[in-house]
């Protein structure tokens, strides 16, 4: 019951979000309507974000009390947020071509959230390379937490590097007012919590097979 | 005192010991160089630039990176070969010894690998860089290089494909260390060295992964 109340709702969001980016709000006068990419791009990242605290809560629980539950969250959220990151990658790079006229720059952020999905890459290529043991876990949940010290790099990289890509203009390490109009503040709050929502049920889902994989080889 | 000067001997002992087989073979002192060697004579045939200081950077770092993997990873499966690890695992030797021991032996075959590979690039790029802030850069990143390496290797020790993982999680970390040698040299040619943040941030980053060596050494060998 609770599952499908959370679904409908997260589609209820979606739907909403996708009217206020498409018809609600108006395109931006400077970037024109690739400015929209943010609403995309910006929520994914913050996942991402979310995911690699996660990954690092899960692993650093796991590693104290060796409990299943915790090494599998740990898995089913590295699986997600590497998804998630990349695609905030692709629409990063989308918005990119247009505004910067380069799909890449080797500015710190972007290197860096590849550096990031890399470690994580090889966090889900090293699980499914070596046998499912309590070694393998701790091991995987070692490069977990490893990969999550590069985490904060990422977010502060704009304000170390202080490049190309637009600095903070949000949360408490923001060094810039946001340009954003409250339309567009608005707009960017629902994506955020729609797609958290998403991040969340995936999240559940791959939890659940995972769970349901280890019951099943336990029997065995 | 009497503790650190019997840490001291270990470390000692595990370095000479490595030092004596290396002198013995030069195995990864010829794996190092001669492969970075290649990485220069593919860049020097496929470029036509000739004395470039921006590229002389790039060449740098890149060769330095690529064969630092082939050399670690030399130096490192020496010890499971005939169960050496198994043997010194068994002994009454403290795991974070051996993980620092193991990190100053390939610190030092690094270092002396990276000065020969600086005459090589000073060669074949025809430029000069014999300068007291590039040899200290040089020496700091080298030192992340050989922990981070260590590291790498240690974790996927007993995983199939071991050959990718490592790379695939050594150049990912090792990536800041290469930012700060990179954007520095750069600067240290351009004689634009303001300011020394970078130096900061990489010795800050070395020691972070002394830390975490330290800490999961005996994580990643318990069963």
């Amino acid at each position: 019951m609770f599952d499908r109340l959370f679904t409908v709702t997260t589609l209820i969001t979606f739907v909403f979000m996708l009217w206020m980016i498409f018809w609600w709000i108006p395109i931006d006068i400077s970037q024109g309507p690739v400015a929209k990419t943010v609403f995309i791009h910006v929520p994914l990242a913050w996942c991402s974000m979310i995911a690699i605290v996660l990954v690092a809560v899960a692993s650093i629980y796991y590693l104290f009390n060796k409990k299943l539950f915790w090494d599998n969250l740990a898995q089913s959220t590295a699986e997600v947020g590497v998804i998630f990151g990349s695609l905030a990658l692709i629409s990063g790079i989308i918005w990119a071509k247009p505004i910067w006229g380069v799909w890449w720059t080797g500015e710190a952020k972007l290197t860096t959230t590849l550096i990031l999905i890399l470690i994580y890459a090889a966090y889900i290529l090293f699980r499914s390379l070596y046998s499912n043991s309590l070694q393998m876990k701790k091991i995987a949940a070692i490069i977990a937490v490893i990969g999550a010290i590069d985490s904060p790099i990422i977010y502060f990289a704009a304000n170390l590097w202080q490049e190309s890509h637009p600095v903070t203009v949000i949360g408490p390490l923001a060094r810039e007012d946001s340009s954003f109009g409250a339309d567009y503040g608005l707009t960017l709050l629902v994506s955020v919590i729609a797609f958290t929502l998403l991040f969340v049920i995936l999240t559940r889902l791959r939890l659940k097979v995972l769970s349901l994989e280890s019951k099943f080889k336990k029997g065995i | 005192m009497k503790n650190f000067i019997n840490i001291l001997q270990l470390i000692k002992i595990i370095v000479q010991k490595d030092f004596i087989e290396e002198i013995k073979s030069k195995e990864i002192l010829i794996s190092i160089i001669s492969y970075s060697t290649l990485v220069l004579v593919v860049v020097a045939t496929t470029s036509n630039i000739k004395n470039s200081s921006e590229i002389f950077s790039i060449i740098f770092w890149i060769s330095l990176s690529f064969s630092i993997i082939l050399g670690i990873n030399k130096s490192m499966s020496k010890e499971f070969e005939n169960n050496g690890l198994e043997m010194i695992l068994t002994s009454p030797i403290d795991i974070e010894i051996f993980i620092i021991a193991k990190s100053m032996t390939n610190f030092v075959l690094i270092s002396i690998s990276s000065g020969i590979i600086l005459l090589f690039n000073n060669i074949i790029i025809n430029y000069e860089l014999y300068n007291f802030s590039f040899i200290f850069l040089v020496i700091i990143i080298n030192f992340g290089f050989s922990i981070i390496g260590t590291i790498t290797y240690l974790l996927f020790s007993k995983s199939r494909g071991k050959e990718i993982l490592s790379p695939l999680l050594f150049i990912p970390l090792v990536s800041p260390l290469l930012m700060g040698g990179s954007l520095t040299t750069v600067e240290i040619i351009n004689n634009n060295l303001e300011s020394f943040t970078w130096y900061g941030l990489i010795i800050a980053y070395d020691l972070i992964f002394l830390i975490i060596g330290f800490f999961i050494s005996n994580l990643i060998f318990q069963e």
